[in-house]
């Protein structure tokens, strides 16, 4: 058995350039589904990057919404100023919040914008790489992200609604493809959307030592149609609302890339195996056992299959690397979870490619074998 | 030549079998990414398509029908319908809510009728334009469980569900009700005390009479009411795509981009693995007087023929895997054989089949006669 291992591993290390190939081949089928995770893994993120940063203890906004993302909430200002004067309360900061198509030059996007009650506020951008705070209801902070796109400065015009906006500055970590968050005074904004008098979200920052559950039951007790979510809550909805999409599409892709990894490894080791025909005759005919001969099959496209996804991984964080010059406008995110999860699967796809080359070589005759060559 | 080539290929039929597989896999994959984008745009398009008028009226400055805000005044709709040669405006609000069931939510666009733009894509049971009745995208009705006569509910206000269409764009089911549906639904749910920040009319359709000429009636009316832009519905459908190009592209370029390079890895692996097993044939053709550029046409051929039926394969296999995913999740529409999608893939197996006769040329051209000869005997 130990002569006829060695033997399999010489034959992959002997024919360098096919077993490189198949790796390549087959590392490639991996980095598809892989790339295409970490791309969704890194939008779902970003969707939840906003609300993440501002970090309330309580969201309150209208009753029957419990989040942000594609959400629209509209709730009197009013009801914030009353939650703002209850003892448990230091701060209350409300915002107008809408999902629409912006117009960034000739360019249409998807977006959400913040608009906000005054300067330097809470609600506000919380890096900027570029540009000052908002002072007039007619400027605008964009994602920075922006600027490697479509080339926006200072003084650039952006559209929201009917309503045009000047650039003034760029915040850092608010761009994804998904939404990319603006940032205006609400005034303007209010005019377009005609809904003068509400807000859409209040962020809520309670006084130290308060219990935070029997507060958020107290405002919902006392202030009618609105709901109040914690921070954590809130987050695990939105998060919930960017990924239960994703999940499928992920499977989905992950399935047909590695029905093809599969095929290259099964060609791979097929390759292997009949180019080493005569060789394996000569082994079947001096008694090696057909369990052997498969189990160097299987051990040969294990190792060539995890090598490869060891490879996918490899240039996975190259590609990831690259990416801001590449592609600036796609967010990847790695985890370990994200690199590893797939590893089993992996696994499973190696023994799936053998099987073939395996038949084939438990139904080989040697005396034919040898005699064709 | 390519007597030839049939025969090689014929010669090792599970070699074929497996080479045209992984090529067929590997154009599935770019197919089935094109098909998605393609699929996006084409449910973009229809709809503004599909709610059918003349012209239609959407808030100044506002040009997109999908995922925008738009808010007329309800004014405009007289001033509109008092135009010589204007049939009828008929209102429409769009809405984005949240279905929340099961513990499960689902962003939907809630599109608001009255005597037209309802459901076009209609499934079963019946559209009314006064109740409660709500005609729901059948995701939704395949995910929630749900089917007519169902209650469905939106910030704890119940509608009942009169219909199953197939509407959704932007990965966005779509859902019908009625301006009584509507009223009622500000009235009596949780919204209730913010009712004025809610658009009551979006867009106005514009009917126009057949004799009537359209662009006198656009001059007209958008010298009258300069609240309101309008557009034929194919202007919107266009807007919405490019929308959506905006949006797709970058992402699904890249991942095309990674399926097209291994795509060309798989050809050149097969058809470079497939030569150096063939090496001694090429050789003692070499020596029986063929020019290597002989050769060159017969790995042509031979890489145009796999990638032919690979070509057909890979789009049977991408319309598979898209009518799976389809059927599994409605919401998703994949336009695998779109022509545009068609002769991009088309376009991408033909550069496979020139990157698999150029990847072993050097093998080919190198093979010695005289060594191959000697191996042979």
């Amino acid at each position: 058995m130990k002569m006829i291992l060695r033997w399999g591993f010489k034959t992959l290390t002997m024919q360098k350039a096919a077993t490189l190939a198949s790796m390549v081949g087959i590392s490639f089928s991996f980095l598809l589904a892989l790339f295409f995770a970490a791309v969704w893994q890194g939008e779902t993120e970003q969707i939840v990057a906003y609300p993440k940063k501002m970090n309330p203890d309580l969201w309150i906004m209208q009753e029957g919404v419990a989040n942000m993302h594609m959400a629209s909430s509209f709730v009197w200002d009013w009801k914030g100023e009353a939650i703002a004067k209850m003892p448990e309360v230091e701060r209350v900061t409300g915002f107008l919040y809408l999902n629409t198509v912006i117009q960034v030059k000739d360019n249409k996007l998807f977006g959400f914008v913040v608009g906000l009650t005054g300067e330097a506020n809470r609600a506000g951008p919380w890096a900027l790489s570029d540009g000052r705070s908002l002072k007039a209801p007619d400027e605008i902070i964009v994602p920075d992200t922006l600027r490697s796109i479509f080339g926006l400065t200072k003084g650039d015009t952006v559209q929201i609604v009917d309503k045009d906006y000047r650039v003034v500055g760029f915040s850092q970590g608010t761009y994804s493809t998904a939404n990319p968050v603006f940032f205006v005074l609400k005034e303007k904004l209010q005019d377009s959307l005609a809904s003068e008098g509400t807000l859409s979200y209040f962020l809520l920052d309670a006084k130290p030592d308060v219990d935070i559950k029997a507060l958020q039951q107290k405002i919902m007790a006392e202030i009618d149609n609105i709901n109040v979510v914690s921070q954590a809550q809130f987050i695990a909805n939105d998060y919930e609302m960017a990924t239960q999409m994703g999940a499928e599409t992920i499977l989905i892709m992950t399935l047909i890339c590695s029905t093809l990894a599969a095929l290259i490894i099964g060609y791979a080791c097929y390759s292997l195996a009949i180019k080493k025909r005569k060789e394996l005759a000569i082994i079947k005919a001096m008694g090696g056992k057909a369990h052997q001969l498969v189990t160097v099959v299987l051990l040969q496209s294990i190792s060539v299959t995890l090598l490869a996804y060891v490879l996918a991984i490899v240039f996975l964080l190259l590609l990831s690397v690259a990416m801001p010059w590449v592609a600036p406008q796609i967010t990847v995110a790695l985890s370990l979870s994200l690199l590893v999860k797939p590893a089993p699967f992996a696994f499973i796809i190696a023994i799936i490619g053998s099987i073939y080359p395996a038949i084939k070589l438990v139904r080989l005759d040697p005396a034919i074998a040898y005699k064709n060559g | 030549m390519l007597k030839l080539v049939i025969k090689q290929l014929l010669h090792d039929k599970a070699n074929t079998f497996i080479t045209v597989l992984a090529l067929s896999a590997s154009i599935a994959v770019i197919v089935v990414l094109q098909g998605f984008e393609q699929g996006q745009y084409e449910q973009l398009k229809l709809a503004s398509i599909n709610r059918g008028s003349d012209l239609i009226a959407v808030q100044a400055k506002v040009n997109n029908f999908m995922a925008t805000r738009s808010v007329i005044p309800q004014l405009a709709r007289e001033q509109i319908e008092a135009v010589p040669g204007v049939k009828a405006a008929h209102p429409l609000t769009t809405l984005p809510v949240i279905y929340q069931y099961k513990g499960m939510q689902t962003p939907i666009y809630l599109i608001v009728f009255d005597t037209a733009g309802g459901p076009s894509n209609f499934l079963e049971g019946e559209v009314h334009n006064r109740g409660r009745g709500i005609v729901i995208d059948q995701s939704l009705a395949k995910k929630y469980d749900l089917k007519i006569g169902d209650e469905f509910i939106i910030a704890n206000f119940a509608f009942s569900i009169s219909g199953i269409t197939s509407e959704a764009a932007f990965m966005t089911p779509f859902a019908f009700i009625n301006y009584d549906g509507l009223i009622d639904f500000f009235l009596d749910s949780d919204i209730a005390s913010d009712l004025s920040t809610f658009p009551l009319v979006s867009f106005l359709l514009i009917e126009a009479d057949p004799k009537a000429s359209l662009e006198k009636i656009q001059r007209t009316i958008e010298a009258k009411v300069p609240s309101i832009d309008l557009f034929t519905l194919t202007e919107l459908a266009k807007n919405d795509v490019k929308l959506g190009q905006g949006f797709y592209k970058p992402i699904l370029g890249l991942l095309v981009s990674v399926g097209f390079l291994l795509g060309s890895l798989l050809i050149s692996l097969l058809m470079f693995s497939a030569a150096h097993r063939q090496q001694r044939d090429f050789a003692v053709m070499l020596a029986l007087g063929f020019k290597p550029r002989h050769l060159f046409i017969f790995t042509l051929f031979l890489s145009s023929l796999l990638l032919l039926s690979s070509f057909v394969i890979g789009l049977f296999l991408a319309g598979f895997i898209g009518s799976l995913i389809e059927s599994a999740r409605p919401v998703y529409y994949f336009a695998v054989f779109h022509p545009q999608v068609l002769i991009k893939a088309g376009a991408i197996a033909g550069l496979f089949a020139l990157l698999g006769a150029a990847a072993p040329y050097g093998l080919i051209r190198n093979s010695d006669p005289i060594t191959a000869l000697h191996r042979a005997s």
